[in-house]
């Protein structure tokens, strides 16, 4: 392991919660801090991070924030919103649903004990890396969100995850759990105030029942001092729709990973993706969809639009077990480069071990065409505006798929100026 | 209205126009036939400015308000806000942006070209009702993406659309027949034939004669090897259609 690894010593040694005092929590802790010291974080020599260096990240002095700062949170109107800053909870800040049981991850485990526990004993473990153990050696707040059977959340729930103090670590983990035939739409955001810079270590596992569908949008737009590594691992039985779009247009560097298992027959995952990223930015997403069942299905598009000496690394895994027959799974990743010092590495991969199955997948680079261009010029419109406008069309080709317009509005003001000139 | 004197042009070092002479003055229908590879589509793409082409000699002027300009330096976009059309052979998708956002935008920009008040959405939307029904468009086409999707007859619709929004002086028409059927046919042609008067003109590129049995041309000009090697009434065209090419290639 040592010739692969790079030692977790100096970058955790300030990052130790203390006791929960509660006994499970803190035998999970111990156990994970034990494993992240073991196992190191991964250099480039590991495949899984052959493309994202994250050498200048574990030579931060990063530390959890002790009290919460004051700061004006963006509300996004017409939406419920739970907000954390600095990973700590803020009762003031928030608006919670009454009939829909949504709370800090603290206050589960002190009244949702046994379920909290069940779940994160359960998360899957093919993601568990060195960074979802740090996050596990500091399981503490998050939300936790458990909509009941038949129930249905009548607005979204924005997750505001603040980064407001340099040099402040969070490592939110979320529990999102939605019983047979619930229906429920959530935006996991994650932002910064200014510059300072920030560590967020993010883990998010969903369980969808029979039946349910999530619409989940997740968007990080922290600043490009910032770090941000992610972690979503979705679980869905039979007839359960999981819609997601994840966004990415800040920190310095920054890794999504999103992993879901389609466990029953009739379980469908859209997976849809943008980094729109900048400057020196380093974005990195991983996917997995794992078509562990037969007749489920699958639908992927994630798009880089590239601008300066950003780097973009895609890899998105689609796997087909034996016997799943008719899965029908369509991936693709499309690249934009805008300067030709931006550069993407993409590996769409498939991994099929049925016979009977529709499975498309592909990869594209590209740049601004000429044609394209003319087209627009060719209507009035100067070029500079063209140029815009066809990278706002990208951009907008994903931020469309998100379901409610309040939120896709709140996105736009993020992200369609973010190349203009 | 537009005077072209000895244009010559060339893409990737390959000379395409070899010297076009073509004068087109107000109220005029041209129709410029030619086979494959003669040059057609290269000279509205050279006129309406594509970076691809480099102009290597000639001159390309267009009258507005009594006053000569020289198109050829000109920007695209300031070719097209004086009055400068093209319709596309092949019209180019644009994921992300709506018809009615795309067409808003261009027909806004010659308002600021012209000084004259931008229109906001409900009026602009007022203002495309007859157009729309002008080309028999279904309302919902303004809400999709420009072009994507679109079958090849809605695409060239959608072209004669935004040159009825944009109004033009002269407007080139690049192979707006191939590969529509008789119904998009008549409708395009009747969408031309209604936009054209006394003031504007229009030059017909094609390869066939199909189209101009729908929209009568003043003038039919034959392109070969970059040069327009005859020029004639629109009994040239029914006499191309009867006997092909070769016979004026010689």
């Amino acid at each position: 392991m040592s010739k692969i690894s790079i030692p977790a010593g100096d970058f955790i040694s300030h990052l130790q919660s203390e006791a929960s005092g509660v006994e499970w929590l803190d035998a999970m802790r111990s156990q994970a801090l034990k494993d992240v010291k073991e196992s190191g974080f991964p250099s480039q020599k590991v495949e899984e991070w052959k493309y994202t260096n994250i050498s200048e990240l574990l030579k931060g002095m990063f530390s959890f924030a002790e009290k919460e700062s004051e700061v004006e949170a963006p509300i996004i109107e017409g939406t419920y919103s739970i907000v954390f800053v600095d990973g700590l909870f803020s009762e003031s800040l928030s608006n919670l649903p009454e009939a829909v049981e949504v709370k800090p991850l603290s206050k589960a485990i002190a009244e949702n004990g046994e379920q909290v526990k069940k779940t994160l004993s359960e998360a899957p473990v093919a993601s568990k890396d060195a960074f979802t153990n740090l996050n596990r050696a500091n399981i503490s707040e998050g939300v936790f969100i458990n909509v009941a059977a038949k129930q249905e959340l009548d607005k979204p729930l924005h997750i505001l995850n603040i980064g407001a103090s340099d040099g402040v670590a969070s490592m939110p983990r979320n529990v999102i759990i939605l019983g047979q035939s619930a229906v429920a739409e959530v935006l996991e955001d994650y932002i910064t105030l200014d510059d300072e810079t920030v560590f967020t270590n993010a883990v998010t596992d969903i369980h969808l029942a029979k039946n349910a569908q999530l619409d989940y949008t997740k968007n990080q737009s922290q600043n490009e001092n910032s770090f941000h590594v992610g972690s979503i691992r979705v679980t869905q039985e039979r007839d359960s729709r999981f819609n997601s779009v994840v966004l990415a247009s800040g920190s310095k560097i920054s890794r999504n990973y999103l992993d879901t298992e389609l466990n029953d027959e009739n379980a469908f995952a859209g997976f849809k993706g943008l980094y729109a990223i900048r400057n020196n930015q380093l974005a990195d997403n991983h996917t997995a969809i794992n078509h562990n069942s037969a007749r489920t299905f699958s639908d992927q598009l994630y798009k880089g639009i590239l601008d300066d000496r950003s780097r973009g690394v895609f890899n998105g895994k689609v796997f087909i077990a034996r016997d799943a027959q008719q899965v029908d799974s369509s991936q693709m990743n499309k690249n934009l480069l805008l300067s030709k010092n931006a550069r993407v590495d993409t590996k769409p991969e498939l991994d099929v071990y049925a016979d009977d199955v529709k499975a498309a997948h592909g990869a594209a680079i590209g740049q601004l065409n000429d044609d394209e261009l003319f087209y627009i010029q060719s209507r009035c419109i100067s070029k500079d505006a063209a140029m815009a406008m066809l990278v706002h069309g990208h951009m907008e080709e994903i931020i469309a798929e998100v379901k409610s317009e309040a939120i896709r509005s709140y996105l736009d003001n993020l992200y369609l100026t973010l190349f203009d000139k | 209205m537009l005077k072209v004197k000895n244009l010559t042009a060339k893409v990737e070092d390959k000379e395409i126009l070899k010297g076009i002479d073509l004068t087109v003055n107000p109220g005029e229908v041209h129709a410029i036939m030619g086979p494959n590879g003669s040059g057609k589509s290269t000279l509205s793409k050279v006129i309406t400015g594509h970076p691809d082409y480099e102009v290597t000699g000639g001159e390309v002027s267009l009258e507005v308000n009594f006053k000569e300009k020289d198109l050829l330096e000109l920007e695209p976009e300031d070719r097209a806000r004086e009055g400068v059309f093209l319709s596309f052979q092949y019209p180019v998708e644009i994921p992300g942006v709506s018809n009615t956002v795309f067409l808003r935008a261009a027909y806004n920009a010659i308002c600021r070209h012209q000084g004259a008040e931008e229109m906001d959405p409900m009026d602009f939307n007022e203002f495309l009702k007859d157009k729309m029904e002008l080309l028999k468009m279904k309302e919902s086409m303004l809400s999709r993406p420009v072009n994507v999707d679109f079958s090849g007859g809605e695409k060239k619709r959608n072209e004669i659309l935004q040159m009825a929004v944009l109004n033009p002086r002269l407007a080139f028409l690049d192979e707006t027949d191939s590969g529509l059927d008789v119904d998009s046919m008549k409708i395009v042609a009747n969408g031309i034939n209604t936009l054209k008067n006394k003031h504007n003109s229009f030059v017909l590129v094609t390869h066939y004669q199909r189209l101009l049995d729908y929209v009568v041309p003043d003038f039919v000009h034959v392109l070969y090897d970059g040069k327009i090697i005859k020029t004639g009434d629109k009994s040239l065209a029914l006499e191309i259609e009867e006997k092909g090419y070769d016979w004026l290639i010689g």
